[in-house]
């Protein structure tokens, strides 16, 4: 097991890792930016370290620097968290030549999976149905043109190197190609480096349902059910929930089996999740897999009972997985609501302010994952995630009835959240009878389910 | 900061900044100043607030290493904080020591991050006045490493 572990991250999924280290009674180290010295994450730990200014790239993206900050401090491994360095080849690569374990995938399977499009070959080959789409990666406007018309439009262009929904696009038309495939190849460029752009058919009522497994580097694989993350907005996920509620139980166990078994073949290791499509008819898609913890990653925890975290760092250590699949116990039901700082009476504009009133919700089965603090300042530098608050129930409706328990009882002032959202979309219909497919707030507008502002 | 860097910092803070803040605070009548750096905070208040302080000849420098003066006046800075530019080990440019006099742009020292050597280079013209870090030291991001007391003419 390792030493001392580096924790290159912030905000909650800081905090997250730096209690699942102290649970295994591994010392840490948090990395911090120069305004997150005030943050949660460091005044917790016992031990933290300036890696850089607030400008990501300088800090929480400088590979030196954090290498240097675990070397310096006497850490053997970096958990990068999720988002920044989290499936970045290049990182997983420079730790291990400067004798520090990336807490993921070796470096090797990282850049074996960074590829949407060989990934989607790959699995492919290994049994998953993919969504049908273009012929690898699309050359020049002519060939994607040449190409969408044959498929049949709309298309989702999508970036190879992408994640987060930065640089999709959907695309209806001919002239709506001409114009979105320059300006998604300039976002996916500037996001990820990586202008190579390839489509899918679109799907236009989908649900989005991911796999998460765990596989150490010994080839031993599980799954750990799966989550429902079709509560979206503009490609960024809201609401998540386990087990999906748009699926038949044998179906989801063919999803869950399927999977495993192919991120298996395929070599993958460490913790990761499959993403999938899944349309109105109940077929499912495979559409690529993420290398990191998720952010929706409590979902499962509560289904499960397993710290993914604990398990990643295990995994990394070179530890064989100490679950079968049949240890693997999945009960009742659980929703994750992200709580963020968005202003939803405002086109979810991001807001910055200080904390001036704070109230979680707790209860048997509740839990929030927060950095917050009464007089925390939230710096404008970084993503609006303010707090998840994940809630169990035997059943859905037991968690939607604690969703609303919950909801009800959070209050955060000083700053504007997106929780009277939360609030108005957990009565809605189409969300209670679990109908909600990914396009629906961007069609039908987030301020159907938001009320009038008090 | 390590837990061992913490208690060297607080024995620094008490050997050497405690005595220079008092100093400082007498010289110049202020009510108080305030020095943070990561974790450590150094205060020094004047016992009697209402204590003159026309010339307050330091200021914010930067949010690493601040110091707030209390009373009104022009805000001439006059120490100087030099800090890190990178996570590393700090080494002190030959020949640097307190009371060497600097031009601004001078080189101080260098940080030593996975062997690529981060210059570390006087602001200001004027006159070492301390040297905060140790030659050798692991050093964070922006952690006080020298102070250049600006020189004053006339």
């Amino acid at each position: 097991m390792f030493a001392k572990i580096l924790i290159g991250n912030r905000g909650e999924i800081a905090v997250r890792i730096l209690r699942t280290c102290r649970e295994l009674g591994i010392p840490a180290v948090v990395a911090f930016s120069e305004p997150d010295r005030e943050s949660m994450a460091v005044r917790m730990a016992d031990e933290a370290i300036c890696i850089g200014p607030a400008e990501a790239r300088r800090s929480y993206l400088n590979q030196p620097a954090l290498i240097s900050a675990a070397m310096i401090t006497g850490c053997d491994a970096i958990h990068p968290g999720y988002g920044f360095l989290s499936e970045d080849a290049s990182f997983a690569e420079a730790c291990a030549v400067h004798d520090l374990t990336f807490i993921g995938p070796r470096a090797a399977v990282i850049e074996r999976f960074a590829s949407k499009y060989a990934v989607r070959r790959m699995l492919a080959a290994n049994g998953l149905p993919t969504v049908p789409g273009s012929r690898g990666i699309v050359a020049d406007l002519s060939d994607a043109l040449a190409q969408a018309e044959e498929a049949g439009y709309p298309v989702l262009l999508k970036p190879s190197a992408g994640g987060g929904g930065r640089g999709m696009r959907l695309v209806r038309s001919p002239r709506e190609m001409e114009t979105s495939l320059p300006l998604a190849r300039s976002e996916a460029r500037a996001a990820f480096g990586d202008d190579s752009m390839y489509f899918e058919s679109w799907i236009e009522e989908n649900r989005h349902v991911e796999v998460q497994v765990l596989i150490d580097s010994l080839g031993n694989g599980i799954h750990l059910g799966e989550r429902d993350c079709s509560v979206q907005r503009r490609h960024q996920k809201i609401i998540e929930e386990g087990p999906s509620p748009a699926m038949t139980e044998p179906a989801r166990e063919r999803l869950r089996d399927l999977a495993i078994r192919a991120a298996a073949a395929a070599g993958y290791e460490n913790a990761g999740t499959l993403e999938f499509l899944l349309d109105r008819e109940g077929n499912f898609y495979f559409i690529e897999i993420n290398c990191r913890i998720q952010v929706e990653h409590p979902v499962t925890e509560m289904l499960t009972g397993v710290d993914l975290i604990a398990e990643q760092i295990r995994i990394a250590a070179g530890e064989e997985l100490r679950l079968t699949q049949e240890q693997v116990a999945l009960r009742g039901h659980a929703f994750e609501f992200r709580i963020t700082a968005e202003d939803p009476h405002d086109n979810f504009s991001p807001q910055t302010g200080v904390i001036t009133e704070l109230q979680l919700p707790a209860g048997p089965n509740v839990r929030v994952d927060t950095h917050l603090y009464v007089g925390y300042e939230i710096p404008p530098f970084y993503d609006s995630l303010l707090a998840k608050l994940i809630v169990w129930g035997e059943t859905r409706t037991e968690a939607l009835a604690q969703a609303r328990g919950a909801l009800d009882e959070c209050r955060v002032e000083g700053v504007k959240t997106n929780l009277p959202f939360h609030r108005g979309i957990i009565d809605n219909a189409a969300f209670v009878n679990a109908e909600v497919s990914t396009n629906l707030l961007d069609r039908v507008g987030p301020a159907a389910f938001v009320g009038e502002p008090a | 900061m390590t837990d061992k860097d913490s208690a060297k910092a607080i024995a620094r803070a008490a050997a050497e900044l405690v005595p220079a803040l008092t100093e400082r605070l007498n010289r110049l009548g202020l009510g108080e100043i305030e020095i943070r750096h990561g974790d450590l905070r150094v205060r020094v208040a004047a016992a009697d607030e209402s204590a003159p302080g026309a010339g307050v000849d330091i200021s914010v420098a930067r949010p690493a290493v601040g110091v707030t003066p209390s009373t009104g006046g022009a805000a001439v800075r006059r120490l100087e904080p030099v800090t890190s530019p990178a996570v590393g080990h700090f080494v002190y440019a030959d020949g640097l020591g307190p009371g060497l006099e600097v031009t601004a742009g001078a080189e101080i020292g260098f940080v030593e991050m996975l062997g690529v050597r981060h210059e570390v280079r006087a602001p200001i013209d004027g006159v070492v006045r301390h040297l905060v870090a140790e030659s050798g030291e692991p050093v964070e991001y922006g952690q006080l490493l020298v102070e250049v007391d600006r020189a004053v003419s006339g």
